[in-house]
């Protein structure tokens, strides 16, 4: 008798099980973040058990005096545009090419996939070495092929070393969204596809009228993702630059690093998280809200 | 609304995921974790370039000290000064890590992270063993905040065959050595093969520079922000590292180029010279190359300061160290640069040692001790990035990229740093 009320739809002895999660997921994750949110109230360098209260003078700080948080905060939304442009249209392609039926598919799939398993870091030394002013890759193709006058140095100069690092990050990037988008595909019945072309569609209208559409919950969260991985992007840009020149390739997630453990500015660093989450809510939830009323 | 509510739970769990500031905490034992059967165990950080040496010093250690083991990680430069300052902020900083000196260094005593060794140096007589200079350099608000191992000056360090190659004498005053980049220039090489990247290898130029045109006094009322930036002489150190730039004297990129690629450019005679100091020959060694190639002089500065800038390497204590962890700590760190040791080591050590003679033990260039006796002729100062607060190093950094991209003119760097000064006053 015990053991069937314990079962019993809507017992509040299931909620028990969720207990060991719960715990972990809010003393890890939940009690970190708000507690992150709270020191960034307080001017602090990490270790003095006096913290002084400041109230919202380090996001005023950050927002009038702080021009490397402007910078930063408008590199990031550069990564997000570029990232929903240019990543997730490519990967879409490559998705749409390993999908057809060719000699060496599972090979050329592979190959696309594979720079998604390196570490940020790695990428960030072989592109390096590729962007390498004197001895670079880059440059020893463009002296081959007749155009090493349009050559320059791409990390040196602050207009191109974003491009040039999200070219980097793009390389071992598109595999990811391309494996998800691959998947997304395989799900759409051919027979509607057959159905478009009886009908007379020409191929770029099947693709905006039938597969675009039947991609739709993949997208939302290829590009979920993509936005999230865009706003915290670290490792590729630390590596590569530092965030140099001139600051000009910081993000959020760089800064917020230089100031709570460079300068040991632990509430500046905590009111960076905190905008750098504050911008992600601004743009994702109204985007998954509104797809998933869609 | 239920689809609404499950998308926003799961921004929420992603952003709370981000907004959780703390990066992965290095392990690390406490500062007074039991020994096991009368074994001391100690953790150590130590910054990559120095690793191969604290290796063989383990294994030393192995034989000398059998009681004693030294747990070591290798952090490279820039995440040993980052890992340290996250485990100080959760508690668990190792019991020994290496560090440099300056506004590096002095976080740890002034939140009482690190062992003062104060008392310990005077039972032990210290002054009498060690350089005044270097305890001067390891000390903060009178607390001796480390066990000072080396000292390092910086020159300019060249390829003797390629200065030949150009028709160049070792230049005597600024106005010559101005004269040989641009003849080295002229020749198809890079004069100076500095990278950067991080801001600390151009910077060497850049403060020498301020020496030169602010003089000794100055320069130092500059670092403790008594003269402000905005001087003259700041503008024209400025001015003079922009025209460097401008007539090509560091090598294409060189603002996002990384130091130790800087030097790859002098291995394959393609630049002529690069700003650095004595552990410079551990890494050509280590790279394999003839150090017999490359000689010294002090950079010129002849008219204005002439001192040598210079920083020290310390190893610091956890400051809550037991005396018998203590006492293994100090039998690690005197292993680590004692003569037996560092004759064993031959290759791998070729900084001067922080003693009171301040000599290289075993074979080492003449140049070095040619350097360490101008050090002491003209005197120091302490590296710059290291005499002054971080985020005003990290100012300046931005701000000489900055005059080398064009971007800003002499005067509004000067004014930039200034700014940054203000900031970090104003911040208290």
């Amino acid at each position: 008798m015990k053991t069937k009320r314990l079962e019993a739809p809507g017992g509040i002895f299931r909620y028990l099980f969720l207990l060991p999660a719960a715990v972990i997921y809010l003393s890890v994750i939940v009690f970190p973040a708000f507690y992150s949110f709270y020191l960034s109230f307080f001017k602090w360098n990490g270790i003095n058990p006096n913290k002084i209260f400041v109230g919202f003078q380090n996001y005023i700080q950050l927002f009038t005096q702080d021009q490397v948080f402007l910078t930063a905060l408008r590199n990031n939304i550069i990564w997000i545009v570029l990232t929903v442009c240019v990543t997730v249209t490519i990967s879409l392609l490559l998705a749409l090419l390993v999908n057809q039926q060719f000699k060496g598919r599972t090979a050329v799939r592979g190959i696309l996939y594979f720079p998604y398993i390196l570490s940020g870091v790695m990428v960030a030394i072989i592109w390096s070495w590729v962007y390498q002013p004197q001895l670079g890759l880059l440059k020893g193709l463009m002296d081959a092929v007749g155009i090493a006058n349009i050559s320059t140095a791409w990390l040196s100069n602050p207009s191109t070393a974003l491009l040039a690092v999200f070219f980097a990050a793009l390389w071992q990037g598109v595999g990811g969204p391309m494996t998800l988008f691959l998947a997304g595909l395989q799900t759409i019945p051919a027979d509607l596809k057959e159905a478009a072309f009886i009908d007379g569609a020409s191929k770029i209208q099947t693709f905006f009228k039938v597969t675009l559409p039947m991609l739709r919950e993949t997208l939302v969260i290829v590009l979920a993702t993509q936005i999230i991985a865009s706003m915290k992007v670290y490792d590729v840009i630390y590596a590569m630059t530092g965030g140099g020149p001139a600051n000009s390739t910081q993000t959020l997630s760089t800064w917020m690093v230089s100031q709570t453990f460079t300068f040991s500015n632990f509430g500046m660093g905590t009111a960076i998280s905190t905008i750098m989450v504050a911008v992600m809510m601004i743009i994702i939830v109204p985007y998954v809200s509104l797809m998933s009323k869609e | 609304m239920k689809r609404l509510a499950a998308a926003a739970l799961a921004v929420l769990m992603l952003g709370t995921s981000l907004a959780g500031c703390g990066n992965p905490q290095p392990a690390a034992s406490g500062g007074d974790s039991s020994a096991a059967d009368s074994v001391i165990e100690l953790t150590f950080w130590q910054e990559a370039g120095r690793a191969a040496w604290a290796e063989e010093v383990l294994k030393i250690m192995e034989e000398k000290y059998p009681n004693i083991k030294i747990n070591m990680i290798t952090n490279s430069t820039t995440d040993q000064k980052k890992n340290l300052k996250i485990a100080a902020s959760s508690g668990t900083l190792p019991d020994i890590w290496y560090n440099w000196g300056g506004s590096l260094a002095s976080y740890y005593p002034e939140n009482d992270l690190c062992y003062d060794l104060t008392s310990y140096a005077k039972e032990n007589n210290w002054s009498e063993k060690f350089s005044e200079q270097c305890l001067k350099l390891a000390t903060f608000d009178g607390k001796l905040a480390g066990y000072p191992t080396s000292i390092t000056t910086m020159g300019v360090i060249f390829r003797k065959d390629l200065l030949d190659q150009v028709g160049v004498k070792v230049p005597t005053t600024f106005e010559e050595f101005e004269n040989a980049c641009a003849k080295i220039k002229e020749a198809g090489l890079t004069p100076l093969a500095l990278g950067g990247k991080g801001g600390w290898h151009t910077m060497r130029l850049v403060e020498i520079l301020i020496e030169m045109y602010a003089g000794s006094d100055k320069h130092d009322s500059l670092n403790s922000f008594e003269t402000p930036w905005t001087d003259e002489a700041v503008v024209k150190a400025f001015a003079k590292y922009k025209e460097f730039v401008d007539k090509g004297y560091f090598p294409d990129g060189f603002v996002s180029l990384e130091p130790n690629d800087a030097r790859m450019l002098m291995y394959n005679g393609s630049a002529v010279m690069t700003l650095d100091g004595p552990s410079l020959l551990t890494a050509m060694l280590q790279d394999g190359q003839d150090i017999s190639m490359y000689d010294y002089f002090k950079l010129p500065t002849v008219g204005g300061g002439e001192r040598m800038s210079s920083f020290i390497d310390m190893m610091q204590f956890r400051s809550d160290l037991s005396d018998e962890k203590l006492d293994a700590a100090i039998k690690f760190v005197e292993t680590y640069i004692s003569d037996e040791t560092i004759q064993k080591l031959g290759n791998l050590v070729k900084q001067p040692r922080a003693y009171k003679d301040m000599t290289v033990i075993g074979e080492a260039p003449s140049y070095v001790p040619n350097m360490m006796s101008d050090m002491s002729k003209f005197g120091s100062f302490t590296i710059s990035d290291q005499a002054l607060p971080q985020e005003v190093v990290n100012s300046l950094f931005s701000v000489q990229d900055s005059v080398a991209l064009g971007s800003m003119t002499p005067q509004q760097a000067a004014q930039a740093m200034q700014s940054a000064v203000d900031s970090y006053k104003a911040a208290g």
